[in-house]
C-alpha cells in the first residue's frame, strides 16, 4: 500500500505535490478547529451537527480553493 | 543610461538604486507617477554595459506598459503573507529548536508555508499583471542588437541556476526579471507554486521573432 502511495507521489509534478501538502496542512487546521469546538461546547456527540456543519463547509471551501488553484497553476506555471 | 532609456520609452526618469546581493537581479517598483529601478551588485558585476542597457530597457518597457503599480501592490501583499513563514522559522530558532539550516526550524517553516503559500500564490496568479513578453518585445524594438538582451537573459539565468543560493521571498517573483527561486530539496517544494510563465525559451523566441520582423 505504502509503495503504491509513493509511486503515485513520484508521478506528481512539483506544484501538485506542493498543493497536496497545502491541502494536508489545511486539513490539520480543521482537526484543531474541531478539537476547539469540542472543548468550548464540552462534548463531541452533543455537538455533532455543529461539527459536521463546520467540517463540511470548511472542506467545501478548501476543495473549491484547490480546484481554482489547480486550474490556475496548470495554465500559468513552468513545469520542470 | 537610465535617463536616455526613459526618454526613448517616453516615461518619467525612474530613480535608480543598488542593493547588495550576489544574485544578478533587476526589478522595478513604484506607483503611477514615480518608479524606482533596483539593480543588484551581482548584475553590475556579470553584465557588460550593453547587456546592462538591454536589461534596463526591459525594465523601462515594463514601466511603459503600466504594469508596475499593480505588480508592486500584489508583491507587497503576497510577500507579506509569505514572510509569516519566516517569522515562524525565527520563532522556532529563538525557542531553541536549532539554527537556520537545521531540520526543526525548516520543518516549522515548511508547515507554515503549507498554510501561507496557497493564498499568496493565488493572490499572485489572480491579480499580478504578467507583462514580461510585452516588455521583452518593446525592449527588443529599441535595442540595436537583440542578441544583447538574449545574452544578458541567458547569462543571468545561468548564473542564478549555478551559483546562487540566496533566499528570495516567493511572493515577490512577479517583480523580478528572472525567477530567482531554487528547488534544492523537499523543503523548497512550495517555490514550485511561484514559477510563473513564460519560460526563458519562450522569451528568447519572442525576442528573436520581433528582431527578425524589425530587420
Amino acid at each position: 500500500m505504502f509503495s503504491i502511495i509513493m509511486d503515485v507521489f513520484k508521478l506528481l509534478k512539483n506544484w501538485q505535490k506542493a498543493l497536496l501538502f497545502s491541502f494536508v496542512s489545511y486539513a490539520v487546521v480543521l482537526f484543531f478547529v474541531i478539537v476547539a469546538i469540542v472543548f468550548i461546547f464540552s462534548g463531541f456527540s452533543r455537538n455533532l451537527p455543529i461539527i459536521m456543519g463546520v467540517a463540511v463547509s470548511y472542506m467545501f471551501l478548501l476543495i473549491l480553493a484547490m480546484v481554482i488553484a489547480r486550474h490556475l497553476f496548470k495554465k500559468r506555471l513552468i513545469v520542470e | 543610461m537610465v535617463s536616455s532609456l526613459a526618454s526613448e520609452f517616453s516615461i518619467p526618469c525612474p530613480k535608480t538604486y543598488l542593493f547588495d546581493s550576489p544574485t544578478p537581479m533587476v526589478f522595478t517598483v513604484g506607483n503611477t507617477k514615480r518608479h524606482t529601478v533596483i539593480i543588484s551588485d551581482g548584475a553590475l558585476e556579470i553584465l557588460d554595459e550593453e547587456e546592462l542597457r538591454a536589461v534596463l530597457a526591459c525594465e523601462a518597457a515594463k514601466i511603459s506598459t503600466g504594469s508596475v503599480p499593480v505588480n508592486t501592490i500584489v508583491a507587497l501583499i503576497a510577500g507579506t503573507i509569505i514572510s509569516f513563514s519566516n517569522a515562524v522559522m525565527w520563532m522556532a530558532m529563538l525557542a531553541g529548536f536549532g539554527q537556520e539550516n537545521d531540520v526543526a526550524p525548516r520543518l516549522a517553516k515548511f508547515l507554515a508555508m503549507g498554510l501561507l503559500s496557497l493564498p499568496a500564490a493565488l493572490t499572485l496568479h489572480l491579480f499580478s499583471v504578467n507583462s514580461t513578453l510585452k516588455s521583452d518585445e518593446l525592449a527588443a524594438r529599441v535595442m540595436t542588437d537583440s542578441n544583447q538582451l538574449v545574452d544578458s537573459l541567458h547569462k543571468m539565468n545561468n548564473y542564478i541556476k549555478l551559483h546562487c543560493t540566496e533566499y528570495f521571498n516567493p511572493g515577490h517573483v512577479n517583480l523580478f526579471m528572472l525567477n530567482p527561486l531554487q528547488m534544492n530539496d523537499l523543503f523548497d517544494i512550495y517555490s514550485s507554486m511561484f514559477m510563473i510563465r513564460p519560460t526563458l525559451d519562450e522569451r528568447v523566441g519572442i525576442i528573436e521573432q520581433k528582431y527578425k520582423n524589425n530587420t
